[in-house]
This record gives C-alpha cells, sequence and structure tokens, in this order.
C-alpha cells in the first residue's frame, strides 16, 4: 500500500471512530434534554431562589406541620406496600418454586408462562387496578341484591382501598425481584445448609441473604413507584405529597415552588434507588444459563409452606379476579364495539404516540445501553468517577415524580416553544420517553450484559467501532433488549398518566386521560370498557414482544 | 444514498402525523373546560357534528378543580391556546376578566338569560346552575337530626366532609358566603371546621363517596354529585339549606362560558360559545344531570330533583368576585400552608 | 422404629429410583460402618450422585428404605427424618460455600444446637481437622480452590456426623492437593469415627485412603476387587 493510501484508510479509521462517538454524544445530549431539562430547569429556579437566601423559597423547603405530616404519611404508606409486596413476593415465590420442583427435575409445562404472567401484570398501569376493585365492589353488591340483600357498595377506607389498589399493581415487581433472586440461590448452597439445620433456620440465614439484593432492588422499585403516585391516591380521595405537588403548581402556576417541593421525594426516591444499585452491584447473582434452566432446579426454599401457600393464595386470587372481570368485560357485547368506535380518535393518537415514543427511544437507549456496558467491561479509559456520574444520570429521572416532570415540560412549553409544538402530539410524546427511556436504557444495558464479550472482541479484530459495525454485530446481538426496550416504552406510553395530565396539549385525546377522568366517577361499564380496552393494548404488544425475544433466544423466555 | 432515503421518509411521515395542515385552522375550537368530561364531551361531540369544527378540549384534574385551569389560562394570557374557557362554577370566571384573559362576545341567547348571568361588559355569559347541598347520609343522620342550615354545620364538624375551599364550587361557595356574612365570619365557618375534626379532601366527589359509604355522615358537595349517589341507591338524601323565610338561601353556582382574549380561532370560539348558551345545551345538560336548576324555561327535567324550586341564595356576581378575592387568601393560609 | 445401640450408622435397603423412564438405581443394599472409607465409583450420569442425596435426604428413592443410625429416615418416597437430623455431613461436587459468611461462621453454621462455648470448640477443632485454622476470618473469595475444599469438609465435620458423604471432593483439585486432601479426609474418618462414602472419578488419588470400594453399574452396586 502506499504511503498517501495508507493515511487515507487511518483518516477514515479515525472519522468512523469520531462518527461513533459523536452518535453516542448525541444520545447522551438528548437523554439529558428529554429526561432531565425539564425538572433542571424548574428546579434550576427553585435552587437559585434558595442560594439566594429569598425567604418563601425558604418557607416552602421547611414544610409546614400539614406538609411534615402528609409527606410522613406518604411514606408510611409507601412503605406499607412495600412490606406487603416484599414480604408476599417472597413467600408466593417460594411457594411457585416449591410447586415447580415437585415436578421430578424435568421443565415444568407452562413454567416458562409466569415471566410472561407477570410482565403482563407489571405493565397493567395502576388506574386500572383501581377501577377491578371497584368492579369487584360492585359485582359484590349486584351479587347480594340479587339473593335480596340490598346493599350500598362495598367502599373502604380510602386509604385502604389505596393500599390495596398500588399494593396489587406492584406485587408482580415483589414477585419476580424475589424470584430472580430466590433462582440466584445454588442448589449446592441452599442443601449443604439443609444438611446442617431446618428450614426456617437456612431461609433466614443462608436463602435470604442471597437473594437480598435481587429482592432490595424489587423493594426499592416498589417503594419509590408508590411514593412518587399521585394519580391512585386520588381515585380513592388519599392526600399525598406527590399530589401537593400539583395541587401547589395548580394554585399559584409558579413551577419553582412545585419544584421545590417535590425536593423532598426527590431526595428520598433518590437515596432508595442508589441503595439498592450498591446491593445489586456488590451482591447480585448473575443468573446462568435460561430461566428455563434455573426453574428446572428449583428446590423448596421458603421457611414454612402454610405461609406461602397462603401468600400464593393471594396472588392467584387476585389474579383470577383480574382475569374474570376482564372477560367480564368482553361480555359487554355490542356495547364494546360502540364504545371503540367512540373514542376511535383518542385510540389512534394514543396508539401513534406511543408507537412513536417506542421508535425515538430506541437509539438512545441502544447507544447509552452499550456505552455503559462498555465501560464496566474495561477499566482503562473511563475512571470510577465517570462510570459513577453516568449512572447517576441515567438513574436520576427514576426519582423525579412524574407530576414534576408534567410541570417541567409544560414550563418549558410555555416559556420557548412556538405555538405549532405548544400544540403537537409531540408533547404527550416527550412526557412519555422522559419518564420510560430511563428504564429503556436499564433494559438493553441488562440484554448487552448477556452479550459473551468474546463476540465482540472478535469483531473488534476486524472492524473499528463504527454504525456499520454497530448494525451488523451490536446491534443484532442486543436485538432481544431493543425489542423489550421498545415494548416497555410503548405499553408505558398507552397507560402513562400524571406527566401527561399535566404536560398534554388541548385535544391531546390519550385512552389513559379518558379512563382516569371517568374513573373519578366510579366505575361503570364505560370505563370499565375502556379500561378493557387498554389493557388489551399493553397485553398484546407485550405478548408480542415476549414472543418475538423468545424466537431470538431458541425458545428461551 | 440509501440512508438518505430513509431519513427523508422517516421524516415526510413524522411531518405528516405531528405538523398540523394550512387551512386546518378554521377549522378547530380549543376549549378549557372544568366540566367534567362525561358531562361537556357529548355537548362538545353535539357541535362538532353540527358545525363540523373540530373541538381540542383540555380537561382538569379533580384535585384541583377549575383553578389549574385558570392559571394556566393567565399564564398564556400573551400566547393564548384557548379559544374557550367553559367553566363548571363562575368565581374564576370573574377573576379571568379581571386579569384582562376575557374578551368580549354576546351569544344571542342573552336575551333569553336573567340579567345577573350576563355580564355587563360582555366579557361572559353564565347558564344553569348547580345548586350546593348537604347531603346526608340517611342510615345515621335521621329526618329530624339534619341541619336546616349551614350555620349549623361547624357545631356538628366532626360529622361532616367538605371539599378544599380554595378549589372548584366549594371555593365559589366560600366567597359567597363572604359576601353575604362577612369576610370574617366566612373564614371562621371554614376554621370551626377545620378544627372541629370535618374531614377537608380533594373534590365534591369524594365528599359524594364518603357519605354514601357512611364514612361521613353528612357533607358539602353539589347537585350533581348528589343525584350521582341517589341514582346508585346509595342511602342517602339531598337537604337544600337554608330554605324559607329568613334564610340565607342555596347557593346556585352557574356555568359561565368565556372567549379568550386574542385567541387563535375567533370565529370557531364564537361559534362554540353561541352553541353552549342555547336552551338546546341547557337542556341536555339538565338531562344529562350536569344542571339541575335552569336558567330559563325547559321542559327538560334533572335525574333526581325533577325541577326543583328552590330560594337561591341573594347574591350578586360582583359581590361574589370581591369577597372571593378577599377570602381565598386567607382560606388557602389554612388550607394550604 | 430402632435397632439396637450398634446400628450401623448409614444403612440402605433396597434403594430403587428411575429418571424419566430409565432405572438408575435398582435395589441397592448399603452398609456403612463406623471409621471406614468406602469409595463409590462409576461412569458419568450412572447414578451415583443420585444415590448420595437420597442417603442424605435430599431427594427420595421410589422404593427403599434408609436407616440413620438405626432409625428409619426414609421410606419409600416418604421423607421421615430431614436432611439435618440424620447425623449425616455431606460436601457437594462444588464446595458451595456461602459468599457472605466466613469460613468460620460457615463451619459453625451446624452447631446452632450446642452452647456457645461447646459451639466454638467444636468450630476451632474442625478447622484444625481439615488444617484451615488460619483461615477461620477469611471470605470465601479469597481461598483457593483446595482451601474451599477444605472449608467444605470442615463444615460437613463440625456436627461430628455419623456418616460423612463427599461427591466428587477432588475433582478440581491438582495432584498434590488430591493427596493432602484424601489424607484428611482418612484423618477425619479415624478421628471422629465417621462412616465415610466418596465418590470419584479417579479412584488412584484414593489409594491407601480407602477400606473399600464399590462400583455402580445398571443401577446396581458391586464390590470392586482393587
Amino acid at each position: 500500500m502506499t504511503a498517501p493510501a495508507a493515511e487515507s484508510r487511518r483518516a477514515a479509521r479515525r472519522s468512523r471512530v469520531t462518527s461513533a462517538g459523536s452518535l453516542v454524544a448525541t444520545a447522551w445530549a438528548f437523554y439529558v434534554a428529554v429526561t432531565l431539562a425539564p425538572v433542571l430547569a424548574v428546579a434550576g429556579r427553585g435552587l437559585a431562589r434558595l442560594v439566594a437566601g429569598d425567604a418563601e423559597a425558604w418557607g416552602l423547603l421547611l414544610p409546614s406541620t400539614r406538609r411534615l405530616w402528609l409527606l410522613v404519611d406518604s411514606l408510611a404508606a409507601s412503605l406499607a406496600v412495600t412490606a406487603f409486596t416484599t414480604i408476599i413476593g417472597m413467600l408466593a415465590a417460594a411457594a411457585f418454586l416449591r410447586r415447580i420442583a415437585a415436578g421430578d427435575g424435568a421443565a415444568p409445562r407452562g413454567a416458562s408462562l409466569l415471566p410472561a404472567a407477570l410482565i403482563l401484570w407489571a405493565i397493567t398501569p395502576p388506574y386500572l387496578h383501581a377501577l377491578v376493585g371497584m368492579e369487584a365492589g360492585n359485582a359484590l353488591a349486584a351479587a347480594l341484591r340479587a339473593i335480596g340483600l340490598t346493599v350500598a357498595p362495598a367502599q373502604w377506607p380510602g386509604w385502604l382501598a389505596a393500599f390495596a389498589a398500588q399494593a396489587f399493581a406492584l406485587l408482580p415487581i415483589s414477585l419476580a425481584a424475589a424470584s430472580v433472586g430466590l433462582l440466584g440461590v445454588g442448589r449446592a448452597e441452599f442443601e449443604a445448609g439443609r444438611m446442617l439445620a431446618g428450614r426456617g433456620r437456612v431461609f433466614l440465614r443462608v436463602v435470604l441473604p442471597l437473594a437480598a439484593p435481587a429482592t432490595a432492588a424489587g423493594a426499592a422499585a416498589v417503594f419509590v413507584l408508590a411514593l412518587l403516585d399521585h394519580a391512585t391516591p386520588s381515585l380513592f380521595g388519599r392526600a399525598s405529597h406527590a399530589m401537593e405537588i400539583v395541587a401547589e403548581h395548580a394554585a399559584t402556576r409558579l413551577a419553582w415552588r412545585a419544584a421545590i417541593l417535590a425536593l423532598p421525594l426527590i431526595l428520598i426516591a433518590g437515596l432508595a434507588i442508589a441503595a439498592a444499585s450498591i446491593a445489586v452491584r456488590r451482591g447480585g447473582r448473575a443468573l446462568t444459563g435460561t430461566v428455563a434452566m434455573r426453574i428446572a432446579e428449583a428446590r423448596p426454599l421458603g421457611p414454612s409452606p402454610v405461609a406461602e401457600s397462603l401468600a400464593a393464595a393471594i396472588v392467584l386470587g387476585y389474579a383470577a379476579l383480574f382475569v374474570g372481570l376482564a372477560a367480564a368485560g368482553l361480555g359487554l357485547g355490542t356495547a364494546l364495539p360502540r364504545l371503540i368506535w367512540e373514542v376511535r380518535r383518542d385510540l389512534a393518537t394514543t396508539l401513534v404516540d406511543a408507537v412513536l415514543a417506542g421508535l425515538l427511544a430506541l437509539g438512545p437507549a441502544a447507544l447509552i445501553g452499550w456505552h455503559l456496558a462498555a465501560g464496566e467491561g474495561r477499566a482503562a479509559g473511563r475512571t470510577v468517577v465517570g462510570r459513577g456520574a453516568a449512572w447517576v444520570v441515567v438513574l436520576l429521572p427514576l426519582a423525579v415524580p412524574p407530576a414534576l416532570i408534567g410541570v417541567g415540560i409544560a414550563e418549558v412549553l410555555a416559556d420557548h416553544a412556538p405555538m405549532a409544538l405548544r400544540t403537537s402530539p409531540l408533547v404527550a410524546i416527550w412526557a412519555h420517553l422522559a419518564r420510560f427511556l430511563p428504564f429503556a436504557v436499564l433494559v438493553v444495558h441488562a440484554a448487552v450484559r448477556r452479550v459473551d464479550p468474546a463476540l465482540i472482541d472478535a469483531a473488534r479484530l476486524h472492524r473499528p467501532s463504527a454504525p456499520a459495525r454497530w448494525r451488523r454485530i451490536e446491534g443484532p446481538l442486543s436485538m432481544s433488549g431493543l425489542v423489550a426496550a421498545f415494548a416497555l416504552v410503548f405499553c408505558g406510553a398507552v397507560g402513562e398518566l400524571e406527566a401527561t395530565l399535566l404536560s398534554a396539549a388541548p385535544g391531546a385525546g390519550l385512552l389513559s386521560m379518558r379512563v382516569f377522568n371517568y374513573l373519578h366517577y366510579g366505575a361503570s361499564d364505560t370505563v370499565a370498557a375502556l379500561g378493557l380496552v387498554l389493557g388489551a393494548i399493553v397485553w398484546v404488544a407485550a405478548v408480542t414482544a415476549l414472543r418475538a425475544i423468545g424466537r431470538r433466544r431458541g425458545g428461551e423466555p | 444514498m440509501r440512508k438518505m432515503f430513509w431519513i427523508a421518509a422517516v421524516a415526510a411521515v413524522l411531518a405528516a402525523l405531528l405538523v398540523p395542515r394550512p387551512g386546518d385552522e378554521a377549522r378547530v375550537v380549543t376549549v378549557y373546560t372544568s366540566v367534567d368530561q362525561v358531562f361537556s364531551e357529548p355537548i362538545l361531540k353535539a357541535f362538532e357534528e353540527k358545525t363540523g369544527i373540530r373541538v381540542a378540549a383540555l380537561y382538569d384534574a379533580e384535585a384541583a378543580k377549575t383553578v389549574g385551569l385558570v392559571n394556566r389560562l393567565i399564564a398564556e394570557k400573551n400566547a393564548p391556546l384557548a379559544d374557550v374557557f367553559w367553566n363548571g362554577e363562575i368565581l374564576r370566571t370573574l377573576a379571568l376578566k379581571d386579569e384582562g384573559v376575557l374578551d368580549v362576545h354576546r351569544p344571542p341567547a342573552v336575551g333569553m338569560l336573567p340579567p345577573r348571568l350576563v355580564d355587563p361588559d360582555g366579557h361572559w355569559t353564565a347558564i344553569g346552575g348547580r345548586a350546593r347541598v348537604l347531603l346526608v347520609n340517611t342510615r345515621l343522620v335521621p329526618r329530624d337530626r339534619r341541619p336546616t342550615s349551614i350555620l349549623e354545620l361547624p357545631a356538628r364538624a366532626g360529622e361532616v366532609a367538605v371539599a378544599n375551599p380554595l378549589f372548584g364550587s366549594t371555593s365559589t361557595h366560600a366567597a359567597a358566603l363572604a359576601a353575604t356574612l362577612g369576610v370574617d365570619r366566612a373564614v371562621g365557618f371554614f376554621v370551626a371546621l377545620k378544627a372541629g375534626g370535618a374531614q377537608v379532601v380533594d373534590g365534591n366527589a369524594v365528599v359524594r363517596d364518603l357519605v354514601a359509604a357512611g364514612r361521613a355522615p353528612m357533607g358539602l358537595t353539589d347537585t350533581d354529585d348528589a343525584c350521582e349517589a341517589i341514582g346508585r341507591g346509595d342511602p342517602v338524601a339531598a337537604v337544600f339549606l337554608d330554605q324559607g323565610l329568613g334564610g340565607l338561601g342555596t347557593l346556585v353556582v352557574p356555568n359561565s362560558v368565556a372567549l379568550i382574549r386574542g385567541a387563535p380561532h375567533p370565529q370557531a370560539a364564537r361559534a362554540l360559545i353561541d352553541f353552549l348558551t342555547t336552551p338546546e345545551t341547557e337542556a341536555a345538560l339538565i338531562t344529562a344531570g350536569w344542571i339541575q336548576i335552569p336558567s330559563r324555561p325547559t321542559a327538560a327535567t334533572a335525574p333526581c330533583y325533577g325541577t326543583p324550586t328552590i330560594d337561591a341564595m341573594a347574591v350578586t356576581m360582583s359581590a361574589i368576585r370581591e369577597a372571593g378575592s378577599l377570602v381565598g387568601p386567607r382560606l388557602t393560609e389554612v388550607f394550604q400552608r | 422404629m430402632s435397632e439396637t445401640a450398634v446400628a450401623p450408622p448409614l444403612r440402605a435397603l433396597g434403594l430403587s429410583k428411575a429418571f424419566a423412564g430409565r432405572r438408575v438405581l435398582q435395589d441397592v443394599d448399603l452398609v456403612l460402618a463406623p471409621a471406614t472409607v468406602t469409595a463409590l465409583i462409576g461412569p458419568s450420569g450412572v447414578g451415583k450422585t443420585t444415590l448420595l442425596r437420597i442417603l442424605a435426604g435430599l431427594d427420595l428413592p421410589d422404593a427403599g428404605r434408609v436407616l440413620c443410625r438405626g432409625d428409619l429416615a426414609t421410606d419409600g418416597p416418604r421423607l421421615l427424618r430431614e436432611p439435618h437430623d440424620r447425623g449425616i455431613g455431606m460436601v457437594f461436587q462444588q464446595p458451595a460455600l456461602w459468599p457472605h459468611m466466613s469460613v468460620g461462621e460457615q463451619v459453625a453454621f451446624g452447631l446452632w444446637r450446642l452452647d456457645e462455648r461447646t459451639a466454638a470448640e467444636r468450630r476451632d477443632a474442625a478447622l484444625a481437622l481439615a488444617e484451615i485454622a488460619a483461615l477461620a476470618g477469611a471470605q470465601p473469595a479469597r481461598l483457593s480452590g483446595g482451601e474451599a475444599a477444605r472449608v467444605a469438609l470442615a463444615r460437613a465435620l463440625a456436627p461430628l456426623p455419623a456418616c460423612l458423604l463427599l461427591d466428587e471432593p477432588l475433582a478440581h483439585l491438582d495432584a498434590r492437593l488430591r493427596r493432602d486432601l484424601a489424607a484428611t479426609i482418612r484423618r477425619a474418618a479415624t478421628e471422629t469415627g465417621a462412616a465415610v462414602l466418596i465418590v470419584t472419578h479417579t479412584p488412584d488419588d484414593l489409594a491407601g485412603t480407602v477400606d473399600r470400594t464399590l462400583g455402580l453399574a445398571d443401577g446396581r452396586l458391586v464390590a470392586v476387587v482393587p
């Protein structure tokens, strides 16, 4: 090769490397702009006032008795939900594994459906679980009336109804986390303990500590989601600190006040997420092999068959109630198609917005997910501080109340955006991305970590990092993660409410907003039908994604 | 080349989906409404079918009833998105007029409406009304124990549920009481309720549900919420307070409709206001159960109440507005801080 | 059902087990005598580990009985005595050390029935027997393969089991470590009086250690003449 030709090849190589780096930088910039910029804009104004010693701002930061009590009450409610879901989730997971282990070592039929069922349950919006509760009450009252007992529809106290709706909405997260934790306990580790001590002692001293990181991650997720949720408690007339953000903004229209009010929640949620991340990083156990294989090796790890059976009964009972009410919804007959026709515009808008949000999330999620994983694989070139900062940027949006995200987006648009943008569907899409892009990054990152590094190293021997290599190597290798990320953003966008309610343009016409507005009037056939439609959309999307992922992995869930 | 083709194709699809098409503006009207979607949407759809003008509606969340929309309108004053404001009450519409957010439009219906329901300056028009009632649980509060005046409630605060008086029709009620009794007495009324253990909740619907479930023996709410509970078969009854000679009267809270100054689609906005203020629309809202007290003779009857004859509180809109501006900040200190 | 005071530490009668239609164990009888080391050999997948797991109570046979110190512990598919209640110690193919416990805590885990002082003495004795007294405070992540194998052995020995089952404990060790560990196992059997059954693919490593060798073939146990 001549010298000029060699030099031009080197230049081309540098150009490709540079373009790859530019893409990653663009992805990070997009991520920050979409997820953090709105919040930072309003929080920045609040912090500026605090730094300047603004008495009004400091008065807001130091809570009044009413607000302090509200914060304590919200924390207690979230902790109660967390405790319930963690305990029931752990016991129920142990029960299911015990049931599966009763099979004789062969992977039991239908075991691979369990993760899919949990995913479908987890992505169902919480307000649909609230609807289930209301419908169940109505059904019970109707049944009693049918046998001659005239009673008003059963109405629990607001705090109990809100607790139940949140707990059962978030239970699959705890159940999945506990399952992952229990499956991570090696068979030999458990049996070595069983050779030396009874079931309860081994559960407490061996199984729980080994399953703790995954279980703690699930508990942290439930706690944060419950704490930042203002929509579900409001359906039952229950005040929450998260709702205070909405009320303050509505009452004063000053976003910086809402941001200062949100600071305690952000701090607490951030600490919970950080603690869970550290726990997983230090003690999390990689599940080697397929989920089906791990299930096939399952052993009865739980402390008490009675307690485990009770927990399993609670889980299955609720699942049966949900499925039963959904099936009953199909009995609406001709009413259902008519309702679907009436809301066709909302339905179309919801689907288009969700698809666009999913597509827009893919590029940044893929680039950032790979970038994070690459940083963990090799210490050279990336400092601990740099890696830590990257993770803070990824995880921080998860600690922000959705209400504040909505306030931030509305504020940024009001200040800077032209009319065309303020009335376009992009507003809702922005809210969806702000909420779910961080989850998409985490999903892709988890998928990338399953890729054998030797496969990438082999590619590196032949081509530098560049879009072309990414399209042929990294992309296909992480395709299951990309499919999951798209599905997650799509399903989240279909059901998202809190951020959308506060930022959506007039006439945005999203199905979730309609269901929520109708729900304030209580359950009815209309709401049930709309809830069924919304649920059906997310379930079909999730099942489609799971099947696509399963096909890619050769049938493994 | 292929890359450029795909980029161009994606951009074209996005543009087609997201960018408004020229000529669309004349066929669109944006309305901010605090009227519950279950009631307002059928009316807006009827307007769409009649005129072919698409309605982009923004509804308000339960907990920050009306105030959220009002504050948004004030914030957008210099570059409004909304064309029309359809309010389920009147107090905040009066505040918007004072803020310079509203424009003048007198729909044809003003000739048929009582003068107190028409702004002398032409900035708003009011129709129909919901009355403030005391919803009682009939199992917990026998007939001979039911209050007859709102002034009896503080003494029985522990039995009472009331929506946050900073928002919605409850805020209008607070302003009306201040206009009638004086600001100090009105603030004292709500302070006494709170101190006496009254349940202060997010909205009138929550009050309704608490009373229906028996978790509050009685509560102040609107006639439409009360009717919802009655229609469900809940053990409740609606009591119109302060009736008869010498009584304060029951506050009737009318709906109000107004044109936004600088509306992006003024023609369509006027058409919508004209439609919303017609006797036919009012009749539809009465039949649907949103309005219970008609503002003009009508054959429509309200579910639950038929054609009620009640002694309304004698208070003008301007008096309500003036008193509201005084009582609002004081109640904010009590209930929001 | 109890037999006389001189009942053997472990006895199996007529054990049978099938997996997916394949008979892995067929009418297996086995008696282990105190302070003896018995080697169990056979090709991979023949059922050696299955036999150990049934004896330990971790799996159940289709038919047959297991008696521990004369007491009926397993009767067909019925588990009458829990694994920790059989007086059996077991070392698995992988050391199966718990990552969140130090070496000392691992070894002491099975001594919960004893008072603190006695438990500490027993723990120290097990550590000394396995020649890892210096590692009492170490974390499993810092141990070499040989050290981890000794910790697993000490953990199984600490409760002074009547019977010790070892499933290929020498598999991942080099020649020198295998010899050393084999010697330790012999010493443990002699000093504690435990009956030792050790599964191995490499019987030569146990030369001079075992008292007898059994082979498992076609589901049946046969004595192997050295």
